[in-house]
């Protein structure tokens, strides 16, 4: 496999666990901070499964998305219904709980020393067809009924929750939808690298998939997909530059999020309507298809 | 007579085994006790911690997470500033505290002020403190590296002795440097003109400004403040365990001491830091340092799900 | 049996009562008014009704069924909608998204058949599209405005949204809150037309209609009942000429001449 197929692979699974995160931001206005503990989860019971079970790829995957999802609904529990910032930091101290879990069970996990030995499965095209599928769904999600509903309960709750709304329901489902894309991500991280360990999951990572979501804009699924690629790759090749790339980075950002909060792409989306303007489809076809 | 001489050895027996009990009781209590002591002494550098985080939520109601960041510059500074002066712990401590109150309003400046001047949504005040956090940790490893240091003992190794509990002399500074601060910053609240300010903001910014308050000032020297108790707190981190990039992470202590104590006043990350102190110290004894972030993560979760608001918190109801 | 039933509800806010000791029955078919001074407590009283503040001490039955400690979402789920003194309406999605979303809960499909089945999604949001469509007709808003942002229509446009997303929940209660607040006289005139509309059209499920005004020709002109409300006391309760000819009312709220 060649340098640059193996760059597209990590890029495409970085960004399928963005779109998670952008799933719960974008949707629900709810904050992450453990995503990639999620991705952890994700990646340490599939690569178990397949090592000391020898159960099969999509299997373990399949299994690994459940039990993740199972422990998200877990710890959303108590604060789904409370305020925003509680949910961030309760997300948060789960990545760090959830890493003293993994450090602390050498035997059963390899602990500090991590997991290896997990067979490789994953090539270019099992990634972009994830890809595409994750797309997919994501898309069909916001136009349905739950989209709407979502979009409701970010603009005003109150008067959502008097329409018939139940918003903490809501949150929760939108929350597990997400906790399955990103261990999926996870999942196909590991059966890539064929090796893991909790340093590659900790809060630095759960803060770039947070980051990287506010760059491409809330509001706009294929501004999160660009702009992640972009800073992916912008990433991996500056790697050479040392720790100061990480610095100016994260200032970029600072100052991206002072003058441009909506993100690079704002509410902009490769959709109908830009193929409407694109093509001059006058958009009374387009309405009548609503 | 017969049975006097059965009694007797009965009630020696019976005597010494009480008193071996009593003895044991006594191990135990002192035990107890110089667990108690460390944990308030810990429980007081949480709570500087839980009170700097808390006096930004109170005022601008977001979540400054960048108050990791904060304590992660002071405890840097004052480090390199020993090396370089060979100060005492009292300078240090008091270089640390300014450091992190400037770095406090640097942060400020930086990235809350234009989302002000915009009226932009809370969240992005929380992502842009969490940019900030993250900014202070790679500048440190960038210009310093990834290297641990410790700070020296600085009041020597002496321990003071009351009975069989022996009690570290540099614990009791902290406890009585964190009561003296806490103090402090209570009576600059509430019977300084400033003090008055930052609590009229925190009630309502709107209407703080149309009193004639430069709301402003009031917001930057409300980040100083906090500065100042997240600088001091991130040298006593660093005593207390070792001056890493990540000691911003502990932040998270301080929010889980906000969320037991309750937001909302100054009272609640108070107590919340006290306990929780205790709790750990306690954890860490009997069930080793290894365990303790699980359980402490549990008992977060259960508290969570029964009473929110924290022991001193209010429920603020919503009305339509 | 009542349609609607307050019984001896209080609301305090710490020291403050907002509500005291505030008892109603409404049954089908009613239109009931509930007047008083700003801070009398009316808005309060619908907040209680419908789940958004809990009592602070007495119960609501609907049909029979206790329901002061249901939530929001579940109490417009069984047949209480309300409108809003300040509008709440959903900025991020058009006009008829808006009273759409009255109408989801309705819809047949779960979470799985959203991602996997498209043609599901199609078919029942063009059915209730179509729903929407009839309740904007209803109240008559202009079918250009269907696809705009609800703030970029005029005022009183938008306080119509408000109502056809409330109608929109299918109720049997209807608490209408100051609806021809910051409409000028003529659209006053429109709305107590369109309220007599909706009467009519709603005759048939038996809906009750409550209204908190202060336009007086409102109230006096629909309302078969009016409460009057003065610092969460009720003070006095029956038909309009009772109202204006009832000195506690006179002194507190409604000026010597009427």
């Amino acid at each position: 496999m060649s340098f640059y197929q193996g760059l597209i692979i990590l890029v495409v699974i970085n960004v399928i666990a963005v779109i998670g995160n952008f799933l719960l931001t974008g949707m629900t206005g709810l904050l992450s901070f453990g995503q990639a503990s999620f991705m952890a989860l994700g990646a340490y019971i599939s690569g178990m499964l397949a090592v000391k079970f020898n159960i099969p790829f999509l299997l373990a995957i399949l299994l690994a998305i459940i039990a993740s999802v199972f422990v998200g609904f877990i710890i959303a529990l108590p604060v789904v219904k409370l305020r925003r910032d509680y949910f961030a930091l309760t997300t948060f101290a789960f990545g760090e709980f959830l890493k003293a879990v993994l450090n602390l069970s050498v035997t059963i996990t390899g602990g500090a020393t991590g997991l290896a030995g997990i067979p490789f499965k994953v090539n270019i095209w099992i990634v972009l067809i994830s890809l595409i599928i994750v797309i997919l769904l994501v898309r069909n999600f916001r136009n349905s009924k739950f989209g709407k509903e979502c979009l409701a309960i970010r603009d005003d709750e109150v008067a959502a929750r008097s329409c018939g709304i139940d918003s903490s329901s809501k949150k929760m489902t939108v929350f597990l939808f997400s906790i399955a894309i990103t261990s999926f991500a996870g999942c196909l991280y590991g059966f890539y690298t064929c090796y893991i360990d909790p340093s590659m999951f900790g809060w630095t990572k759960s803060s770039e998939l947070v980051i990287m979501v506010f760059f491409g804009g809330l509001n706009s699924l294929t501004g999160v997909i660009i702009g992640t690629t972009f800073l992916t790759l912008s990433l991996e090749i500056l790697r050479f530059a040392g720790a100061w790339r990480m610095f100016v980075y994260v200032l970029i950002m600072i100052i991206l999020i002072d003058f441009r909060p909506q993100g690079v792409f704002g509410n902009w989306e490769l959709d109908w309507r830009t193929f409407e303007k694109f093509l001059h489809i006058p958009s009374s076809i387009i309405k009548k298809g609503k | 007579m017969c049975r006097e001489s059965c009694l007797c050895p009965f009630i020696l027996r019976r005597g010494v085994k009480a008193g071996l009990l009593l003895r044991n009781v006594k191990k135990e209590l002192e035990v107890f006790l110089q667990q108690l002591l460390n944990g308030l002494s810990c429980g007081g550098v949480y709570a500087l911690m839980a009170v700097g985080f808390g006096l930004i939520y109170n005022v601008l109601k977001f979540s400054n997470f960048s108050h990791g960041g904060v304590m992660l510059i002071g405890c840097y500074t004052a480090y390199f500033a020993f090396k370089i002066f060979h100060s005492s712990l009292f300078l240090t401590l008091l270089f640390g505290a300014i450091s992190g109150g400037l770095c406090a309003v640097i942060f400020e400046k930086l990235a809350i002020t234009p989302l002000r001047k915009r009226n932009a949504p809370k969240i992005y005040f929380f992502v842009n403190s969490i940019n900030g956090g993250l900014l202070s940790e790679y500048l440190i490893v960038a210009t310093v590296g990834v290297f641990f240091y410790t700070f020296p003992d600085f009041l020597g190794t002496t321990n003071i002795n009351i009975g069989q509990i022996s009690f570290s002399k540099l614990n009791l500074t902290m406890l009585i440097i964190s009561l003296i601060t806490l103090f402090g910053l209570m009576w600059y609240l509430y019977k300084t003109k400033y003090g008055r300010a930052i609590r009229a903001v925190a009630c309502d910014i709107n209407t703080t400004s149309l009193m004639g308050v430069d709301v402003n000032r009031v917001i930057s020297l409300t980040f100083f403040v906090s500065g100042l108790l997240g600088g001091l707190c991130g040298v006593f981190l660093g005593i207390n365990y070792t001056i890493y990039p990540q000691l911003g992470k502990l932040i998270v202590k301080g929010w889980m001491a906000s969320v037991i104590g309750g937001l909302g006043s100054l009272l609640g990350p108070v107590l919340g830091g006290i306990l929780l102190g205790v709790l750990e110290t306690f954890l860490t004894a009997y069930i080793g340092s290894s365990f303790t972030p699980i359980l402490e993560f549990i008992i977060l979760l259960m508290f969570l799900l029964i009473r929110p608001q924290g022991i001193a918190g209010v429920i603020v109801e919503e009305k339509a | 049996m009542n349609l609607l039933e307050v019984r001896n509800v209080s609301k305090h806010f710490g020291g403050i009562i907002a509500v005291d000791n505030f008892s109603m029955k409404v049954k089908e078919n009613q239109l009931i008014g509930i007047i008083g001074p700003n801070g009398a407590g009316k808005t309060t009283i619908f907040n209680l009704i419908s789940g958004i503040s809990k009592t602070t001490s007495g119960k609501i039955f609907f049909k029979g069924k206790e329901i002061t400690f249901l939530k929001p979402s579940q109490i417009s789920k069984l047949g209480i909608a309300r409108t809003f003194q300040n509008l709440r309406l959903f900025r991020g999605l058009d006009v008829i998204s808006n009273v759409e979303i009255a109408y989801t809960y309705r819809m047949r499909y779960n979470f799985f058949q959203a991602l996997f089945w498209p043609p599901i999604v199609l078919s029942e949001n063009k059915k209730f599209r179509n729903l929407a469509k009839e309740s904007l007709n209803l109240v008559k808003v202009p079918t250009n405005y269907y696809y705009e942002k609800p703030t970029n229509l005029p005022y009183g446009l938008q306080k119509r949204v408000d109502l056809a997303r409330a109608l929109s929940l299918l109720p049997q209660v209807l608490l209408l809150d100051e609806p021809a607040a910051g409409l000028n006289p003529y659209e006053v005139i429109e709305l107590i037309d369109i309220i007599r509309l909706i009467q009519k059209e709603y005759q048939k499920q038996n809906l009750s209609i409550i209204l908190v005004e202060h336009r007086m020709e409102m109230i006096m002109e629909l309302c078969e009942e009016i409460y009057v409300l003065d610092f969460g006391e009720t003070i006095a309760k029956g038909s309009p000429e009772y109202i204006q000819s009832n000195e506690n009312v006179l002194s507190a709220y409604l000026g010597e001449e009427y």
